[in-house]
């Protein structure tokens, strides 16, 4: 306490006590006069008014920890709630999760079994149909039946490899056909919005029969371009170019470019699952299972954008 | 004397020690692990520039978030030495600042203020 300029008043009155009792005790021993002991009454009463000042101090720092502790016990009240809110919130989520995921995962399996009689038995009818529009009809169902049944496919797949589970096997595909295959299926779409998709390898048109090749899956790769080429033609201004350059080199690069930018609020989670933005059916699958495959597939994808430059995304795959 | 200025950290607060102006402040958390280390060189150096004033205009403000017991002896001496600094001739205007829902800090303002006589005391609520 001596050291303490804080408490430095309370100090020099123990000293000043000290020296009143030294003069009390020389007055007890004689080298004091009586007549000095007057002389002691002044500093006496200066030092209890001091004293009573310092009580009165005391007093209200006593007074003004049990505020402080007041403060931190309504603190820790508010805190141990927010936390039991938190936790709540955790758990509610988690079984909100895990009951979605139960539910995608029933609907996947139970959607195969009706499939199987929609294929099996249109099948069955195209063999026994003569009329031309009746065929025309059966295929086209059995044609739909074929497509829900690699969509639900692939929606396992994509849950297998969400999990690690899925086998990967690799084979080599040519990139190309599979493009004009996906423009094709965009014909529609892309003649409503005015739009024109370029292809170039390694920086010129590719030649008829040429090969861009990588080490991947068929299915995967068309299904991740696909998703890839779909937003890039949704998300372009109109009367635009949606560009698609392949280049050859250590790794096969693929990049998808459109002159829109990604919404500012999802461009730190273009690939997380369902984040969407702007779009009336989005899911927020398309770029999630899309960065899914290419990852499954040993391959890699980011995502550059801008409001000067439009968005690009980028594909890198092992080359075959 | 020159300003004194030092940024808050972990366990001390925000002072600026304006002697040109007469204009100090104190804000943030308090609770330094050596309070006479932290606090003790600062008294001094206020009691004594306190102490040549007369006739000056002087502001103090305390805008603290949470301070300990041992800061709370600190600012019982400031508060001393700011009412000794008004009986001097001088006017001081002392503001306690607290956040609106804070009742403890605006009822520590009040406690701290019981003994101001000649400064002037302002309770001041932080809006949002």
């Amino acid at each position: 306490m001596a050291d303490s300029p804080l408490f430095d008043q309370e100090e020099q009155l123990l000293q000043r006590y000290q020296q009143a009792l030294d003069q009390l005790e020389a007055l007890r021993e004689g080298t004091l006069q009586r007549a000095d002991l007057q002389a002691l009454t002044g500093p006496l009463q200066e030092m209890l008014q001091d004293h009573k000042r310092v009580l009165r101090q005391s007093a209200r720092l006593v007074k003004l920890g049990d505020i402080q502790q007041e403060k931190i016990i309504k603190a820790n009240k508010a805190l141990a709630k927010s936390r039991q809110l938190l936790e709540q919130q955790n758990m509610e989520l988690r079984a909100a999760a895990e009951l979605r995921e139960d539910v995608d995962r029933i609907m996947r399996h139970d959607l195969k079994t009706p499939l199987n009689a929609i294929i099996g038995f249109s099948s069955l009818l195209l063999e026994s149909l003569t009329d031309a529009t009746q065929v025309k009809m059966c295929k086209t169902l059995l044609d739909s039946g074929y497509t829900l049944l690699s969509m639900v496919n692939l929606s396992l797949d994509l849950y297998k490899m969400e999990r690690g589970a899925y086998l990967f096997r690799p084979d080599v595909v040519n990139i190309l056909p599979l493009l004009h295959k996906i423009e094709e299926a965009n014909r529609d779409l892309l003649r409503s919005r005015k739009l024109e998709v370029t292809i170039m390898l390694d920086g010129r048109p590719p030649e008829s029969m040429e090969s861009f090749a990588v080490l991947g899956e068929e299915l995967l790769c068309f299904s991740l371009l696909g998703n890839l080429i779909r937003n890039a033609i949704e998300a372009s201004p109109r009367g635009e170019r949606v560009g698609i350059s392949l280049s050859s080199g250590p790794l096969a690069e693929i990049t998808i470019h459109n002159q829109g930018s990604v919404p500012e609020a999802i461009r730190e989670r273009f690939f997380e699952k369902y984040v969407t933005a702007g779009k009336q059916s989005g899911t927020g699958l398309g770029t999630y299972s899309a960065r899914l495959m290419a990852e499954t597939q040993n391959g890699s994808m980011h995502m550059e954008t801008s409001d000067e430059q439009g968005t690009t995304v980028t594909i890198r795959m092992p080359p075959a | 004397m020159e300003t004194i200025q030092l940024a808050g950290a972990d366990r001390t607060p925000t002072i600026l020690f304006d002697f040109g102006r007469n204009h100090f402040s104190l804000a943030g958390e308090s609770y330094p692990e050596d309070v006479s280390a932290f606090y003790g060189g600062l008294l001094s150096q206020l009691t004594k520039h306190l102490d040549s004033l007369q006739g000056a205009d002087i502001c103090f403000e305390f805008q603290f978030i949470y301070f300990n017991s041992s800061t709370a002896k600190v600012v019982m001496r400031l508060f001393e030495t700011l009412e000794q600094a008004a009986q001097n001739g001088n006017r001081v205007v002392v503001n306690w600042y607290h956040e609106e829902d804070d009742d403890n800090m605006r009822e520590m303002g009040e406690e701290f203020a019981e003994d101001l006589q000649a400064a002037q005391f302002n309770l001041l609520a932080k809006q949002g």
